[in-house]
């Protein structure tokens, strides 16, 4: 690990006493890494308390203040901005890092075609990301947090840096995630480390934050495409060995963003998890169908899908096999170029 | 044992909240409103053996300003909004408590005190430990610029963003309050006070004439302003020339006092400004829509609101009790003890 460059950045906005022993915890813990501090509009006290940090550091870490707050992203773009490691690892404030979690981090970045890895979270805090699966160390994903978040820096150097127009979160990220897959890039979560992530509160009224999802969301659909979510039936006779090539085509979507639910009977579901299908990507979930009357019933399931995830595309997994309750499924080679 | 009698004799006791100004002390009684409006003045005695006596406090001390042998001597007790002599707050907040809350030793009130954004953990300890001497039964205390903005009915709780400038007589205190929060405070030592010395220094320099505070302040309520109005205000300035030494009648007019403030008002709208500068963009932005609050006796100073206006491009409103906000606020609290406990700083 200690082969590679490493900038930890840290974007501050006042709370000395969180900031310090976040602070604290990543000298601890990361003797090796250099820290790039992005003071961004803070109060005095914040100001004196990290000049105490500098004094000490010296070469080790930049501290970047400015008088005005910028906001989060722009904030974390002039950190970015003044990095050229091999990897820069975003650390917010409310995050404590634990021994041993940038090795974790940076053997996780060493995965096939790794360009963003996020570890896991816990705590009051904690991020919506979905973990791997049981006895996995990683899964793909397109769901990150700003709280926590491994960069390769290659990567960045082709893709540049995060998007400010966009609302600073979920759409900001999400489009990073794309670009990074866009340039043959792929983005994990790691089942270690598991940093604990205290309250962070969000600020903005409803509405504005609201508005920025929906113009954010605009923004992606404009760019990327509207992303669907689907979900596909391949009847209860396929075995999961024939439905390598359609997993394939699968993952390769979810990796642009799109979500799928594959609808397996109880045979199928059990090879495919032994195939290991239900831990490659977050986004690609196998949901088992009952046992009896299956068919029958994935009207309901059909529905049930489609109130979680608002517009649910059904799709035939199997071209002679037609997706119950829906007429006119498309099937899926149809659908995706494969 | 000591507590359920507390908790008992409190059923019987009305809980205040005490706005302890640098110029003014006021008092809410819960169920009443605003009850005492006295000067924080304390007229103190020195006794041959170096300790001192409280006479009086309040108007009486004022009163005595001026009149009284060498041995008697009035203190003001807060100073640029911060507690300077803690002993005689003290005695303040026993006066104000005993004359407001009337029952005696047994029955003891639940109080909260307003105390500046950027006090330390040992004065707010000592606050506590004083109006517990003073005969509180539970004191929670609250930022002022928060008591403000409840005063002033600005919906703290929410995740919006929610501007007050608090001009008082010792400090201005600028915040952004946020989810039951102060996310920003920024507070400058200007205030009211500073702005009576900047006339007084003003007209002494102008006219060689020597004028009182009280003749100051009358005439920063009166023709005293930050921005130039449509009309030119003039008033009768009674002072005393400092050359012949006898009193002298002059005019002065709103533009002259303009200049006269001029600093003072632009320390105020610099700290307004950098607080929004600091402010994240999420909250700036709903303080762009919301618009900036005044409160305090500050903010009745003719058209501050629109010089800041100006400099901020954000709207400016002025709270409507300006002077009482802060005392209003924190009485507002004594009847939502869920807020109140949210709102309270620790100790």
């Amino acid at each position: 690990m200690h082969n590679h460059t490493v900038d930890i950045l840290i974007p501050v906005w006042n709370n000395p006493f969180e900031t310090r022993a976040c602070i604290a915890a990543i000298l601890e813990h990361s003797p090796y890494a250099r820290l790039i501090v992005v003071a961004n509009g803070s109060s005095r006290e914040t100001e004196l308390m990290l000049e105490e940090f500098s004094e000490s550091l010296g070469e080790r870490a930049l501290f970047l203040l400015s008088d005005r707050n910028f906001g989060l992203v722009p904030a974390i773009n002039s950190g970015l901005a003044r990095s050229d490691s091999d990897y820069v690892v975003i650390v917010r404030p409310n995050v404590m890092v634990c021994q041993g979690w940038l090795d974790s981090l940076l053997k996780a970045a060493e995965l096939p075609c790794a360009g963003l890895v996020t570890p896991m979270f816990y705590g009051e805090g904690m991020p919506q990301i979905v973990k791997p699966v049981k006895g996995c160390t990683h899964i793909e994903t397109s769901s990150l947090s700003f709280s926590t978040l491994l960069i390769k820096g290659e990567m960045r150097m082709l893709i540049g840096n995060f998007d400010e127009s966009l609302d600073g979160g979920e759409y900001c990220l999400l489009d990073y995630v794309l670009r990074a897959g866009k340039n043959g890039y792929r983005t994990y979560c790691s089942a270690q480390p598991i940093l604990l992530c205290s309250k962070n509160n969000i600020f903005g009224s409803m509405e504005r934050l609201q508005s920025l999802r929906e113009s954010g969301k605009l923004a992606i659909d404009g760019r990327w495409g509207i992303v669907r979510h689907y979900s596909v039936y391949c009847g209860s006779e396929a075995r999961a060995s024939k439905l390598h090539e359609l997993f394939e085509t699968v993952l390769q979507q979810c990796r642009r963003g799109e979500k799928f639910t594959m609808l397996l009977h109880w045979r199928q579901y059990r090879e495919c998890v032994k195939q290991g299908w239900d831990g490659v990507h977050t986004d690609l979930v196998l949901k088992r169908l009952p046992l009896f009357r299956a068919e029958r019933n994935m009207a309901n399931i059909h529905a049930g899908l489609s109130a979680s995830h608002n517009v649910v595309v059904a799709v035939r997994g199997v071209q002679s096999v037609p997706y119950p309750g829906v007429t006119d499924a498309p099937y899926w080679k149809d659908l995706f170029n494969s | 044992m000591l507590r359920i009698f507390d908790y008992l004799f409190g059923m019987f006791s009305n809980d205040l909240a005490i706005d302890l100004g640098t110029a003014n002390t006021l008092v809410y009684l819960k169920g009443k409103g605003i009850v005492v409006r006295e000067p924080s003045v304390v007229a103190v005695q020195k006794m041959p053996n170096g300790q001192q006596k409280v006479l009086k406090v309040g108007v009486e001390a004022k009163q005595m300003l001026g009149r009284t042998p060498g041995s008697i001597t009035a203190i003001r007790p807060m100073k640029d909004g911060v507690i300077a002599d803690f002993d005689i707050t003290e005695e303040m907040l026993r006066y104000f408590i005993h004359k407001v809350h009337n029952r005696k030793t047994l029955v003891r009130p639940r109080i909260v005190i307003c105390v500046p954004s950027g006090i330390t953990q040992v004065e707010k300890r000592a606050v506590k430990e004083s109006a517990e001497s003073a005969g509180a039964r539970e004191v929670y205390l609250i930022e002022e610029p928060m008591a403000a903005a409840i005063g002033a009915g600005l919906p703290i709780t929410e995740a919006s963003g929610n501007m007050i400038v608090d001009i008082g007589g010792g400090t201005t205190e600028v915040a952004v309050i946020s989810l039951a929060g102060i996310v920003y405070a920024q507070s400058t030592r200007m205030g009211g006070d500073k702005m009576d010395e900047a006339i007084v220094q003003y007209i002494r320099k102008k006219y060689n004439l020597q004028i009182g505070e009280r003749m100051a302040e009358s005439i920063k309520i009166d023709i005293g302003e930050a921005y130039p109005g449509p009309d030119l205000l003039v008033k009768q300035v009674k002072g005393r020339d400092l050359v012949s030494g006898i009193p002298k009648t002059i005019e002065v007019n709103s533009d002259e006092i303009r200049e006269a403030l001029k600093e003072a008002v632009n320390a105020i709208v610099d700290t307004v400004r950098i607080c929004l500068e600091k402010t994240p963009p999420e909250l700036a932005a709903d303080i762009v829509d919301r618009g900036i609050f005044l409160a305090g006796g500050g903010a009745g100073l003719r058209n501050l609101d629109m010089l800041l206006r100006e400099v901020t491009k954000v709207p400016v409103l002025i709270a409507e009790n300006p002077l009482d906000c802060v005392a209003l606020g924190s009485g507002m609290v004594l009847d939502e003890l869920d807020l109140l406990k949210r709102v309270a700083v620790s100790s």
